[in-house]
């Protein structure tokens, strides 16, 4: 591949879990990436990562619920690796109570965090994916924005907005050559249910897990898999398309 | 490694765009093809037990709905047997297939992996090919029973399926084919992929 262009990504919340995995993901199919997130050490690791394993990376300090940080972090993209072809827009927030308990300040920080964030990535990445020649977009929601739980009433109804805004910018993407799709992780084994699980979280593990129809959790790296492919050229025909990864369970 | 060396792969009706598409990708990733006789009736329970009865190995199922009528027809002109023409070998095709393979894959032990083809015309109308369309939607509903089917067995199967929109390539639907029936795919299971160009988002 020697004079062929390097596509250039942008993954938010790359400091662990599903972002982390897509940024390793991407870099092992040749894709330069940039990884986002709040918590410089933890980016710093994910960029050693790629690049011990002999990819290119950069990290960018960046809140994704901020419109002047998404304008700093597409900039620095740019400044880092000249173009930028593919933003997955994965970091996202939860808020898990029930709804008579949920303050409006609680449904304001799942909107910024679940929705608002996907709209200022798309709205700041898409000239450069314009200009690019095209690109692709994948924001990860959640099952739960489509099959909804009885304690995730403002998470649920985040997603959800978060899937519409993909599919209509499926739509006008098709004129700028953008492909947008949402990826719904449903139970993904992460840091923060390692946290949760505290201090038995193999045990955890085994008995949340069987309420998935494989019995079992799915793992970040199914997640970034199913992420690298409809980025890449093999989905040039998949987009508006909402990708449940959750262990069978949006077939029930 | 090629991700489907030393895996076994069946994709029917051989000679249809979209199946030799589909093949050549398998084969281009490593996977032995079995030969499938252009005139195999995929409707005959028959026809199954003596394809799969001479196996000794089976990774890879892909069936592709191929049937619709031979030209556009409204429901008012069309007859019970034209209706059959279309519904026997989609419909009962893509569970005839689904059964014996599930069989097949069960005895040999190693899990597996179905995709079953059908038009995006699954979840939205099409005026003049209705039995392609309900046949799309049963395939698509097929596909997420053999699914939960598959994983309360803990056979280690797993079964999707890829909703071809009017505008995709074949080249593009193997690529989809191939990406769910690979290792990539391991979480995903149930779940009918278009490959539309936006067709479905609409």
């Amino acid at each position: 591949m020697s004079d062929a262009v390097q596509k250039v990504a942008l993954v938010t919340g790359a400091t662990a879990g599903i972002g982390r995995a897509t940024a390793l993901a991407l870099a092992r199919n040749g894709i330069a990436v940039v990884a986002t997130g709040r918590k410089r050490d933890a980016g710093a690791e994910t960029v050693k990562l790629i690049e011990d394993a002999g990819g290119r990376a950069a990290f960018i300090a960046h809140d994704a619920n901020l419109e002047d940080e998404w304008i700093a972090a597409v900039s620095g993209t740019l400044a880092a690796f000249g173009r930028l072809d593919i933003l997955v827009n994965n970091a996202g927030k939860i808020i898990v109570k029930p709804l008579d308990s949920l303050t409006p300040e609680d449904m304001q920080t799942m909107l910024r965090a679940n929705l608002e964030s996907c709209f200022l990535g798309m709205k700041y990445a898409w000239p450069h994916l314009k200009a690019a020649g095209g690109g692709a977009i994948v924001n990860v929601t959640a099952l739960m924005g489509e099959r909804t739980a009885a304690i995730g009433v403002a998470y649920s109804a985040a997603k959800a907005a978060a899937m519409a805004l993909s599919k209509s910018a499926a739509i006008e993407g098709a004129r700028d050559k953008i492909r947008v799709n949402a990826v719904m992780p449903g139970l993904i084994w992460s840091d923060g249910w390692q946290r949760m699980a505290e201090p038995d979280p193999d045990t955890t593990k085994a008995n949340v897990g069987k309420t998935v129809p494989f019995g079992r959790f799915g793992e970040t790296s199914e997640v970034a898999e199913v992420i690298a492919f409809l980025t890449s050229d093999a989905a040039a025909q998949i987009t508006g398309v909402d990708f449940p990864v959750d262990g069978g369970k949006n077939a029930g | 490694m090629a991700r489907f060396a030393n895996k076994v792969a069946l994709v029917l009706h051989p000679g249809t765009p979209i199946a030799d598409a589909v093949a050549a990708q398998l084969r281009q990733d490593g996977a032995t093809l079995v030969p499938v006789s252009a005139n195999f009736d995929v409707a005959s329970a028959t026809a199954w037990e003596q394809l799969l009865g001479e196996l000794d190995r089976l990774d890879v199922l892909v069936t592709i709905a191929v049937a619709a009528y031979p030209s556009p027809q409204s429901i008012a002109a069309t007859s019970l047997a034209d209706f059959r023409a279309v519904v026997r070998p989609n419909l009962e095709g893509a569970f005839l297939a689904t059964r014996y393979a599930l069989l097949k894959m069960r005895a040999f032990g190693n899990g597996g992996v179905m995709v079953n083809v059908a038009s995006a015309y699954a979840t939205v109308g099409a005026a003049d090919q209705a039995a392609m369309s309900a046949s799309a939607n049963g395939i698509r509903m097929m596909t997420k029973s053999a699914a939960l089917a598959c994983a309360e067995a803990n056979d280690r199967i797993r079964v999707n399926g890829v909703a071809a929109g009017p505008q995709a390539t074949p080249e593009h639907i193997a690529k989809a084919v191939t990406f769910l029936a690979s290792d990539a795919s391991s979480y995903v299971s149930g779940f009918t992929l278009p490959v539309d160009r936006g067709f479905l988002a609409k």
